[in-house]
């Protein structure tokens, strides 16, 4: 089966054939090694918001920010969302959708929101296009496994404070961000890239593609 | 395109009629070291590997660590690593330090038989009581159990300070064998996490060996003046990746060529 993320379909947008490479024939693009570091901390911040979503359900980070929700209460079911080989997933004609969650927060009257953290090393953190189609299309998954979402999604931004000197840790300040969300072209969108992959391979790179020029100015 | 990254380069390509010595950085000698044919593709076509996401923390890891052990220097006292981990050293104190540290300008040489301006940018020198320098390097990351330099892919930690000792070597320091490593390791089962994450730090000592060094700058330039584009590492991921691409995209259009 056809298995599409939201990294998938952001290559997708970015160069059509770097992406029918890596689902029909699995050539996936080389990529430096992960940071470790980046991973980790992004485990340490769910450990954090589990605690409290067991404790009371609710974060300091929320209430002082003025956000009216909840930690999602389901555990389970969360930690299903959070699992690689799991996710949350929408099969439609024998291909799957599929996002590997966070977080998600509980708007009250079953609206559940996508809760995404960042760490950066940036000063002003951004809000990438990527960042905006992942959060559109956790925001379709939740809505195709029967919840209501409040057309939003939350980013909270882990920023390295580097005014200090370190002595053994590493101080952030946080940030939080609401977006908007539009799952409406989703659909539409993940329909198109599983019609594409059965198409002809299309014969280059696209402009955008950051391995084009690399790829192509050198014949092999 | 994507906006930290140009991918054809007019700037920095290597010229065999030029006179001015052509700079190569030490991280780009572990790159000709990884692959001869991506390194040849960069300095002198102009078209360097797509590169990773700029931002990470390692980073800033080691831009706090520099300012934590220049609160030393300016003192001249010893860093409470370097009491726990018995080094007998204060941070060197040397108004190119800054130089030194910044990737653009860095700590240069010129090797005369091949006119290669070398040089790389440091984390940080020690100075030891008999006026020895001692390379320093900063690393960060995070995993479960103790740091080491044991894995196989850490060579390229311990080719980078022998690198940097060779040219200290050539501008005339006294550079001792043993370099150090600061080694952060991001404590992971932090109960409670609001502000910061700890880390346990290690001083890890290495002694390096920069005989290597000359001998690989004189490859590194035949590999310059070659004519033909060099033969792939038959390792690297990216060559393999340009490869494939061309040959699975290729078969694919011929194969749905014949059908019709």
């Amino acid at each position: 089966m056809i298995k599409i993320s939201p990294k998938s379909l952001n290559l997708y947008f970015e160069c059509p054939l770097c992406f029918w490479l890596e689902k029909n024939r699995g050539v996936v693009r080389p990529s430096p090694y992960p940071f470790q570091l980046n991973l980790e901390v992004d485990n340490i911040l769910k450990q954090d918001f589990d605690k409290h979503r067991q404790e009371s359900g609710f974060h300091p980070l929320l209430e002082s920010n003025n956000i009216p929700a909840k930690l999602f209460q389901n555990q389970t079911l969360l930690n299903e969302w959070r699992d690689n080989s799991k996710g949350l997933k929408y099969e439609h004609n024998n291909a799957l959708l599929y996002g590997i969650l966070d977080d998600v927060l509980d708007f009250g009257d079953g609206k559940l929101a996508p809760f995404d953290y960042k760490s950066t090393g940036e000063k002003v953190p951004d809000v990438y296009d990527k960042f905006q189609l992942q959060m559109d299309i956790y925001s379709y998954l939740l809505e195709k496994n029967g919840y209501s979402t409040p057309k939003k999604a939350v980013l909270v931004f882990y920023i390295i404070d580097k005014d200090n000197p370190f002595e053994g840790k590493l101080p952030f300040r946080k940030e939080i961000h609401i977006i908007d969300t539009d799952s409406s072209y989703v659909e539409k969108t993940f329909k198109e890239a599983v019609e594409f992959l059965k198409k002809e391979a299309p014969k280059e790179h696209s402009q955008e593609c950051v391995f084009n020029k690399w790829l192509k100015e050198i014949n092999v | 395109m994507s906006f930290y990254y140009n991918p054809k380069r007019t700037t920095e390509l290597f010229d065999v009629k030029k006179k001015t010595p052509f700079r190569i950085s030490r991280s780009k000698i572990d790159l000709f070291l990884q692959c001869p044919r991506c390194f040849y593709i960069d300095r002198r076509l102009g078209i360097a590997r797509p590169p990773g996401f700029p931002f990470n923390l390692n980073n800033a890891v080691d831009s706090l660590l520099k300012k934590e052990f220049d609160i030393h220097r300016a003192e001249k006292s010893k860093h409470p690593l370097m009491e726990e981990y018995g080094v007998d050293a204060i941070p060197f104190e040397d108004k190119r330090m800054n130089d030194w540290r910044n990737t653009r300008s860095g700590i240069k040489y010129i090797h005369k038989p091949t006119n290669l301006l070398i040089m790389g940018g440091i984390d940080d020198i020690w100075v030891n009581p008999k006026g020895e320098i001692h390379i320093v390097d900063y690393k960060a990351t995070s995993k479960n159990g103790e740091v080491s330099l044991d894995a196989p892919w850490q060579i390229a930690y311990k080719r980078q300070m022998e690198i940097y000792q060779w040219l200290f070597r050539k501008n005339d320091f006294n550079v001792s064998k043993i370099g150090y490593f600061v080694y952060c390791n991001g404590i992971t089962d932090t109960k409670a996490f609001d502000k910061k994450i700890e880390f346990d730090v290690k001083v890890i000592p290495y002694e390096g060996d920069d005989s290597w060094v000359e001998g690989t700058i004189k490859e590194l330039h035949q590999c310059l003046l070659s004519k033909d584009i060099p033969k792939m590492a038959d390792d690297c991921d990216y060559c393999r990746y340009r490869k494939v691409a061309a040959e699975e995209s290729y078969k694919d259009i011929k194969k749905r060529k014949k059908k019709k």
